[in-house]
């Protein structure tokens, strides 16, 4: 009976509101600068979204010209993802297609398009099935009569020459996160000894934008767009929506030393629950976020106070952000008061099913270089949360080990336990 | 380090019938689940034919209307099948420690029914007619009931309806076509292995037939034509039609072994193996990885029921891969394959061929007039005469292929009395 190997992080990739290198997006989270901007398109002018995280024009158009296959198709979120695989594989020094590593990607909805009804509406107002039935090829391409969550992961291994196969996960906004968690269990297992996981994710559009207004979840205020995230702010409002990818190479420890690969971090353990509370709501006592944690402390043999940072799930909305300090309570006790906690949602908004890829990826970094990014527009502390969110700056410490945090709609909650390998191990 | 897992239940819901031994009796029958689409008039596309489920009713399974409405049919199936499996591996069906129970799915999209958005898409339509973001901002977008963007996430129905069970646990929803079904199944057992669940639910539910699913259907397979009664679906023959989308759900009971023993349980099929891949050869390097390389001269299974989705080219592509896995004129196994009854169930097929796995393992037969038959360049499929002769099978290669390139494999063996 051996040990089951340990797992390493080797390759990051993004695209995000704040850049498309990994680089600017670190440099701008430590500098607490926000990616949170008023939405371009004026065919959005009267949405009651007026600020998003969105991928700068000119950056789209970067990875257009990189991937035109992803422009044809008008997918955002495929386009995103391969942008994102690709720095990741990159950084990790994997190019040229890998048999067995397979993809492990979070995703979100398909994009529904009100055109997809308006267009075959008849007279009466009625949609005409037998009309839409006979003029499929005039969706839009990106239409999710189209294609499914899944066509991202599979463009991905088919661009890269990824031969492990394709696991495609969706569970809102904790998609990502247990996307990772699934790539770390096949390399653990032994299916494969690298992965390339993470998620991708993009609903600006019409009906993507409005959904988190119909739920009540959406912050939908006229502040500066830059302010209107606000996690843990008594002022909090709500979500702010964000889009793109975040992406990394996981790899059984023995195969990245082997090929001399640089090691961020370890990816040390993964855990999932289940709040069975509400669809609409987390458990208010955080039960289920606690029990992500812990399962997440426990496969990673990590004792509470062995952990410096967490980084928080921290939506913004009025429920998440209690719950969430709650739960931080009842695993870390009296450690919890010695955490720092942030949220990298003001950064570049919540990316949805993404915003785990990025969000662990700060993490990683945060664990690697010693440094965790600042809790943005946190200045007027909600006394039901009281931990250290390192509010306006980011700071130096040690971090050993941290969390990193998911929590989806529904009750679906993740954590990724991230852990310090020793300079004299970190490879090249 | 992992330990063995076991199936100790496995519910279906098909066309064919509202539970497993339903199913199992009328494909027994040679019946066949396609039918022409009920729900809205499909006139206008070119498939017209699907095998779809009976909806259960939400009060028989404990669930409100209002709830019902997020959860949609996929949901609900899924429930419904979950809910046969733990009956039938004698668990409560609502956890009483659900922390240590898991729940693994395999979901499609859940498309919006046009009527949901009607109203507001009438009110943003500008006077040409099309789509006017202004209007939709300005108003038409509060006509949209407010959990109407729960009910289009497949996870949120999905946590109803383990909340429903009281599940806590480890869980997953993995999305897209028959192979996320067995990174579901794979997931679970993964999970059980380790000790990280005592139980764990693993299944699917397929994609309801909507409008705009069956235009997904459209662009994502190679449909069959038309709505005759003929049996169009015929995997691995050389005039079938094409693909047949079905409607269901399949949910098994994974447990290890020593705990499912040491309560009593019976054991239906061992998890013997896994395996996963993309691009070239995808199904033969999953199948081949389930296997843990036993593939030579001879069948390490004694079945294979095959993806076999009824599209000749990406039949013909799979025989292929089992020709190369087991080269020989006697060495591969009988190949055979259900969607020509049920229809193709997307990501609940994997667990649904477990679920008939688990009859074949019970009965130690096959079911009458089975397959359709097979053609030139078919693989060796079971004769028609075999059917309830021969030896009972003792190892069962599930293969299961994604829309695009990707491929996944279970290998199941008979399981024993306690």
């Amino acid at each position: 009976m051996s040990a089951p190997p340990r797992i390493v992080v080797t390759g990051l990739g993004l695209a995000t509101a704040l850049g498309l290198s990994v680089a600017e997006n670190w440099d701008k989270a430590r500098r607490g600068e926000s990616g949170i901007r008023s939405l371009p398109d004026p065919a959005d002018a009267q949405s009651p979204i007026q600020a998003a995280g969105a991928v700068t024009a000119a950056d789209r158009e970067r990875i257009a010209q990189a991937f035109p296959e992803a422009a044809a198709a008008e997918e955002r979120r495929t386009a995103f993802a391969l942008w994102a695989a690709a720095a990741a594989l990159h950084d990790a020094g994997l190019t040229g297609g890998h048999s067995r590593c397979g993809v492990a990607l979070g995703a979100g909805l398909g994009v529904i398009r009100m055109e997809d009804i308006t267009r075959w509406l008849d007279p009466a107002g009625a949609f005409d099935p037998v009309r839409f039935g006979a003029e499929l090829d005039r969706l839009h391409p990106e239409s999710s009569g189209r294609h499914g969550h899944d066509r991202a992961a599979a463009c991905v291994a088919a661009r890269f020459g990824l031969g492990g196969g394709t696991a495609t996960v969706t569970t809102a906004c904790a998609s990502a996160a247990q996307a990772i968690g699934s790539a770390w269990r096949a390399i653990r297992r032994g299916d494969t000894p690298v992965m390339l996981a993470g998620g991708a994710d993009s609903m600006i559009h019409p009906l993507g934008l409005v959904n988190f207004v119909l739920l009540g979840a959406a912050a939908t205020g006229g502040d500066d767009p830059a302010t209107l995230c606000r996690p843990f702010d008594r002022r909090r409002g709500g979500l702010v929506m964000g889009e793109g990818a975040g992406l990394v190479v996981l790899e059984d420890e023995a195969h990245a030393r082997d090929r001399g690969a640089r090691i961020y971090a370890e990816l040390a353990g993964y855990a999932s629950s289940m709040d069975a509370y509400r669809a609409t709501a987390p458990d208010p006592e955080g039960r289920g976020a606690a029990a992500a944690m812990r399962g997440a402390l426990a496969t990673a043999g990590l004792a509470p106070d062995a952990v410096d940072y967490v980084n928080a799930h921290g939506t913004g909305t009025k429920l998440n952000d209690v719950a969430e300090t709650i739960a931080i309570h009842s695993v870390f006790g009296p450690h919890a008061a010695r955490l720092a906690v942030s949220s990298s949602k003001p950064l570049f908004g919540h990316l949805l099913a993404a915003c785990g890829g990025p969000e662990f990826i700060l993490t990683v970094l945060s664990v690697a270089e010693d440094t965790v990014h600042p809790t943005l527009n946190l200045t007027r502390p909600d006394p039901k949360c009281d931990l250290d969110y390192v509010p306006g700056a980011a700071r130096r410490l040690s971090v050993r080990a941290a969390l990193s945090n998911s929590f989806g709609f529904g009750g679906q909650n993740a954590c990724l336990a991230v852990r310090k390998v020793p300079p004299a191990e970190g490879g090249s | 380090m992992s330990e063995r897992v076991v199936i100790t239940g496995a519910g279906l819901v098909s066309a064919l019938g509202g539970d497993r031994a339903a199913t199992w009796a009328a494909l027994g029958g040679g019946r066949s689940g396609a039918t022409p689409v009920a729900g809205f008039d499909a006139r206008g596309f070119a498939c017209r034919r699907a095998a779809q489920a009976a909806v259960p009713d939400p009060a028989a399974l404990g669930v409100s209307p209002r709830d019902a409405y997020i959860m949609g049919r996929s949901n609900l199936w899924f429930l419904q099948a979950a809910r046969a499996a733990l009956a039938e591996a004698g668990l409560p069906l609502v956890c009483t420690d659900g922390t240590v129970v898991g729940c693994f799915a395999a979901l499609g999209m859940i498309d919006p029914v046009p009527d949901d958005l009607r109203t507001a898409a009438t009110r943003s339509r500008g006077p040409d007619g099309a789509f006017d973001p202004g209007r939709f901002y300005a108003d038409a977008y509060r006509e949209i009931y407010p959990l109407w963007p729960l009910a289009i996430l497949n996870n949120v129905g999905f946590c109803m309806a383990a909340t429903s069970m009281g599940i806590r646990g480890e869980n997953a929803v993995f999305a897209g076509g028959a192979d996320a079904g067995a990174a579901a199944l794979i997931e679970a057992a993964d999970v059980v292995g380790a000790g990280r669940a005592v139980v764990a639910l693993a299944g699917g539910a397929a994609e309801a037939i909507t409008p705009l699913g069956l235009a997904r259907w459209h662009h994502q397979a190679e449909l069959c034509p038309g709505d005759g009664p003929e049996p169009a679906c015929r995997p691995f023959h050389p005039a079938s039609g094409g693909v047949v989308p079905g409607e269901g759900a399949a949910v098994l009971v994974l447990e290890r072994e020593a705990s499912a023993r040491a309560r009593g349980a019976g054991i239906l099929a061992v998890v013997a193996g896994w395996g996963r891949a993309s691009g070239a050869q995808a199904v033969a390097r999953a199948a081949e990885t389930a296997l843990n390389g036993r593939t030579g001269g001879t069948p390490a299974v004694d079945l294979c029921i095959a993806h076999g989705e009824g599209a000749p080219a990406r039949d013909a592509e799979e025989a292929a891969a089992y020709r190369r896995l087991w080269p020989g004129p006697d060495a591969a196994p009988p190949v055979a394959a259900f969607k020509g009854r049920l229809g193709h169930l997307g990501p609940a097929a994997p667990a649904a061929d477990a679920a008939l796995a688990v009859e074949i393992f019970r009965t130690g037969c096959l079911p009458a007039a089975w397959p359709d038959g097979a053609g030139p360049d078919a693989v060796p499929v079971l004769p028609l005469a075999a059917a309830g002769a021969g030896p009972a099978p003792r190892t069962v290669l599930l293969a299961a292929r994604g829309w695009i390139d990707t491929a996944a494999a279970v290998a199941l063996s008979a399981g024993v009395a306690p």
